[in-house]
């Protein structure tokens, strides 16, 4: 009885680990030929690939880099916390030459795991700082992403108030959220922003009424930076019938006549940028950022917006890539 | 602050929380009738979970949100076996094997999803269940509005109360599943069939999480993403403890965790000035306060957790 019982168990656990792995981890080995140097690239993520939103961006950014440069760079979706600096040690381990670790939360297992692999190159996604000899940080500079939301926002309001939905206070989320409210009052100083934190990425119910309760308090716009939670703010905003804005992903088409724009992060563009010049040699151990001057954030507009308000937004772009706005304060 | 004593916020609040209440009510409605037969289920998670996703399948392969719901049951009952063959058949530890289920659920919708649908940019949309207006009741004044035009899933949760009341207590079948949880070897020597009603309840408390997860993907939106459930399940175990383990009672904990995770989100939206930490503390405060001998004593079926083995 017992060793059936073991074994049994055993089985159900190699199968749940089989699916919970499979389809998140992929071997791609390089093989393009007649090339004189085979890069190993890894990309380490910490959710799934298909979220519509920060994760899903990274894999783009692995397609493009294929497409574009003919590498085939490996990916891991899912690492939890716990297992940061295991996953990252083991690519040191077998000598890959670059990896990402998408986002900041990476950090200190990046600071601790990096000495020991010099010939690793370890890039931090969202991360400001560097250190010699072998971690740099590249991020977007999202709060120009949430700046432009703000006056797109500001700008088709007729309530005067507007909700705008984070998911964790972590300096970047905030950093949006402020941006966003600063770019509204720019636009009209009476203009009042709810700001409220659901706590999670991908809690889609909470999303929703959280929307609910901004557009039941007369918010007329509402905008998201939660990955998936965002979707169920629109669907509240559908329900309600009020506006909302599309962020990181084009999500226009997710509900037409309710997603008026969507500010685009070309995520891609800046794992292409990296790439290309870690091959030229010119990577550093520093922190580079990102943004509408880079290329890496984008407009997507529908026909639900004026061309005076599109060009007034432009404008604000403009701004924005001379360095003429300032950033939120911390 | 003027904006929160008003008779329509209070309303919207009361739709809201009937809208929270409804995935932990159906989800600890179930995992009641198996704690009361003695298997403990903390997978009801991952019961939700792929409820929520094979109720998204059912309704894009036929276009119906009703065969989306059997489908969803389907799913539950497919997870709530292995939990009950590991625990019940082979005596495996209950936690234990709950933990495997979550996990495996996890997995396993996120490879069904993709290997469905691929990995998509915008969800896929399915037909969902749309608001259903109470005649009669509809037409109240300021309540019935919002009240009684809810999706007909949000009606059937309130009536199953009720209904498991009823089979609980009323019927020999829930005579047999009590008996089996207080004293699975005295069951056993009036002839009850100790394995048959642990099983036949585990399975109900898939069948139930199921629908719950199908609530969330059918009834609120109408499509799946990856981890949507996210964490409800284990509301929903704490919600079976909480109410003692009783129908009307576990109304009253679904309630109160509903209430307070509408409130916390309403109240952050008005903007009081107070730090929104405070709002998002609220939840659990509650649940510790109520945990905390509020509810009084609660005693666990006796032979919760304990696997039989005829001798």
């Amino acid at each position: 009885m017992k060793r059936k019982i073991f074994s049994v168990l055993a089985v159900l656990l190699v199968v749940s680990l089989i699916f919970s792995l499979a389809g998140c981890a992929k071997n791609e080995e390089p093989k393009k030929e007649g090339e004189a140097k085979k890069y190993k690239i890894a990309l380490v993520l910490p959710g799934p690939i298909n979220d519509q939103g920060w994760n899903a961006t990274a894999y783009a950014g692995l397609q493009l880099v294929k497409k574009d440069l003919g590498i085939d760079m490996e990916y891991i979706e899912n690492v939890q916390q716990a297992d940061f600096e295991a996953t990252l040690r083991d690519y040191g381990e077998k000598g890959y030459d670059l990896v990402f670790a998408h986002g900041v939360q990476f950090t200190d297992a990046v600071n601790k795991v990096a000495p020991q692999y010099p010939k690793t190159f370890f890039m931090v996604i969202n991360s400001d700082q560097g250190k010699a000899p072998n971690i740099g940080g590249i991020g977007i500079r999202e709060w120009e992403g949430g700046y432009v939301a703000g006056t797109i926002a500001g700008l088709i309001t007729k309530t005067k108030k507007l909700g705008a939905i984070g998911s964790f206070p972590f300096p970047v989320i905030k950093g949006t959220l402020d941006a966003f409210e600063n770019a509204a009052k720019a636009v009209d100083p009476s203009i009042k922003v709810m700001k409220t934190y659901v706590n999670s990425w991908e809690d889609i119910q909470k999303g929703k009424e959280t929307a609910l309760a901004m557009a039941e308090n007369g918010a007329d716009v509402l905008f998201c930076s939660a990955n998936q939670v965002g979707l169920g703010s629109i669907e509240a905003a559908k329900m309600k019938g009020v506006k909302a804005i599309g962020y990181i992903a084009p999500q226009n088409e997710v509900a037409p006549g309710t997603v008026v724009a969507s500010v685009l992060y070309k995520t891609p563009n800046l794992f292409k940028w990296v790439v290309e010049q870690f091959i030229a040699g010119k990577l550093e151990p520093k922190g580079y950022s990102q943004g509408w001057a880079e290329g890496v954030l984008e407009m997507d507009w529908t026909d639900e917006v004026p061309q005076e308000v599109k060009d007034k937004v432009n404008a604000v772009i403009e701004d924005l890539k001379a360095g003429k706005i300032a950033p939120p304060k911390p | 602050m003027e904006q929160i004593f008003t008779l329509g916020f209070f309303i919207t609040l009361l739709a809201a929380t009937i809208r929270l209440s409804v995935p932990i009510l159906l989800a600890a409605l179930g995992g009641m009738f198996s704690e009361r037969s003695g298997v403990i289920n903390i997978g009801l998670e991952g019961m939700m979970l792929i409820g929520a996703l094979f109720g998204v399948i059912g309704s894009y392969v036929t276009g119906s949100p009703w065969i989306g719901i059997l489908f969803a049951i389907g799913g539950g009952i497919l997870l709530a076996l292995i939990h009950a063959y590991m625990t019940v058949s082979l005596g495996v530890d209950h936690v234990v094997t709950g933990i495997a289920v979550n996990i495996l659920s996890v997995g396993l919708t996120s490879f069904i999803f993709r290997a469905m649908f691929g990995i998509t940019t915008t969800p896929v949309k399915v037909n969902a269940f749309k608001p259903l207006a109470i005649p009669g009741l509809k037409d109240l004044p300021l309540i019935g509005p919002i009240l009684f035009q809810q999706n007909i899933l949000v009606y059937l949760a309130f009536l199953l109360v009720p209904l498991a009341s009823l089979i609980l207590y009323r019927t020999s079948w829930g005579l047999a599943i009590r008996t089996v949880g207080e004293h699975p070897k005295a069951a056993d020597t009036v002839g009850i069939n100790v394995v048959k009603i642990r099983y036949l309840c585990v399975l109900l408390s898939g069948i139930f999480a199921g629908v719950a997860g199908a609530f969330l993907s059918l009834g609120q939106f109408n499509m799946f993403v990856d981890n949507m459930v996210s964490g409800r399940g284990f509301i929903a175990v704490a919600a079976v403890i909480f109410g003692k383990w009783k129908p009307s009672g576990i109304l009253a904990a679904s309630l109160i965790f509903g209430l307070a995770d509408a409130l916390q989100i309403r109240l952050q939206a008005v903007g009081t000035g107070i730090p929104y930490q405070v709002f998002l503390m609220l939840p659990y405060i509650v649940t510790v306060i109520a945990m905390s001998g509020l509810v009084g004593k609660t005693t666990a079926p006796a032979a919760l957790g304990k696997s039989y083995e005829k001798n």
